[in-house]
């Protein structure tokens, strides 16, 4: 073998190791995981409007702004939901073009219930209704409680109930605790970010929104 | 010796510099990293003050919500007067029941919602009831709030005693 003092190009052992270490390394930190796809959920659910719909297949082609609530939360979920009808907006007034396109290409704003029990389709449209977002581009999907078990399991959105009475009227009456998010996922149903979806300001959504746009 | 150990510092650095260029950001890391908020919600700014010798509920809105549904009251209790004080409860005409709520952290991830009977209200303090935190809580809505409605509520103290507030209703 030539040695390394007459080869200026060939590096001596040590350095070549550091540098096959290094590449591992820093190889290994970028290709760690895939990128988390919903694409395959392929589920039956109804949204508000009456429509039987299988997500995320149907809301695929353009990004998705998820919000999970349950219509019988009127804090938190309430705030969840008016955010979302925010990022709406703002994306809407920062994307002028946006209203020429068909509305295949628009973005999709989902709010999905973990409470299927009580949140039927009509109990959706009602609460749509309430914050003025019966209309499109907004979607309320709640389905069968196996369905939506699979979509909160796989989105990973967790619940337990809490606060569980029976009224002066003999009707139950019971709250959710709750994981607190809204996800953006791109075109192809792949997670983009995962927000506190009541404590994250939606300017900054609206933004990574914008971005996928 | 010395011109080979510059070059294979060199060689060594541009290595590093290609392989970490070809390491985009992927979505996988972001993942990992929610973008996660400051750890308020957004909210208006606090704007009331105490008031010396006053016992003001003020700032009062609430949430638009569907018969039958659920709603809850946001506002400010400002105490300037030198006497502890405690809420009671809540009451009014628009819901079957009315009732002092707080979110609160349920750990790992969750929140949850829970009565608060005797809210104590310290002497010369500002008790904030805000979005992700404390709120009068209407239960089953006996009509429909839409924006521009106005709802009327009643807290009772246990000092001050009932004070009547209006509360204009809003989205957000
Ligand atoms: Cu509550």
């Amino acid at each position: 073998m030539t040695t390394p003092s007459t080869t200026p190009l060939t590096l001596p052992r040590p350095f070549a190791r550091c540098i096959a270490i290094l590449a591992v390394f820093i190889l290994s930190s970028c290709v760690s995981e895939p990128t988390e796809s919903f694409r395959d959920l392929s589920v039956t659910l109804t949204d508000h409007r009456g429509q039987t719909v299988t997500f995320p297949d149907d809301y695929l082609g353009s990004p998705m702004i998820i919000g999970y609530v349950y219509t019988n939360c009127p804090d938190i979920c309430s705030l969840i939901t008016a955010n979302v009808n925010q990022i709406e907006g703002l994306v809407r007034e920062s994307n002028p073009d946006l209203a020429e396109q068909s509305s295949t290409d628009q973005p999709s704003y989902i709010l999905m219930t973990f409470d299927p029990a009580r949140d039927t389709p009509e109990q959706m449209a009602k609460y749509a209704a309430s914050f003025n977002m019966a209309d499109e581009p907004f979607h309320f999907l709640t389905g069968d409680s196996t369905a939506i078990q699979t979509v909160m399991e796989r989105m990973r959105v967790r619940t337990s109930v809490s606060y569980d009475t029976v009224n002066a009227s003999g009707q139950r009456v019971y709250f959710l605790s709750h994981s607190d998010k809204i996800y953006l996922l791109d075109e192809d149903a792949s997670l983009v970010y995962e927000y506190g979806g009541s404590m994250t300001t939606p300017t900054m959504m609206a933004n990574d929104l914008s971005n996928e746009l | 010796m010395k011109f080979f150990t510059t070059k294979a510092f060199f060689a060594l650095f541009f290595s590093a510099v290609v392989l970490l260029s070809a390491c985009q950001p992927s979505d996988s890391e972001m993942n990992k990293n929610p973008k996660m908020a400051p750890s308020t919600p957004e909210v208006a700014e606090l704007t009331a003050t105490i008031t010396d010798d006053a016992f003001v509920v003020d700032g009062a809105w609430a949430r638009v919500g569907m018969q039958g549904g659920m709603s809850a009251a946001y506002f400010t209790i400002s105490n300037g007067l030198d006497q502890d004080d405690v809420l009671l409860g809540a009451t009014s005409s628009v819901a079957q029941a009315t009732e002092v709520h707080e979110t609160y952290d349920a750990g790992e991830g969750m929140m949850g919602m829970r009565e608060r009977e005797s809210l104590p209200i310290a002497a010369n303090s500002l008790t904030e009831f805000r979005q992700g935190g404390l709120h009068v809580m209407f239960l089953r809505l006996t009509e429909e709030l839409s924006e521009g409605d106005e709802v009327q509520f009643t807290l009772e103290f246990e000092n001050a005693g009932d004070v009547t507030v209006t509360a204009p209703v809003r989205m957000r």
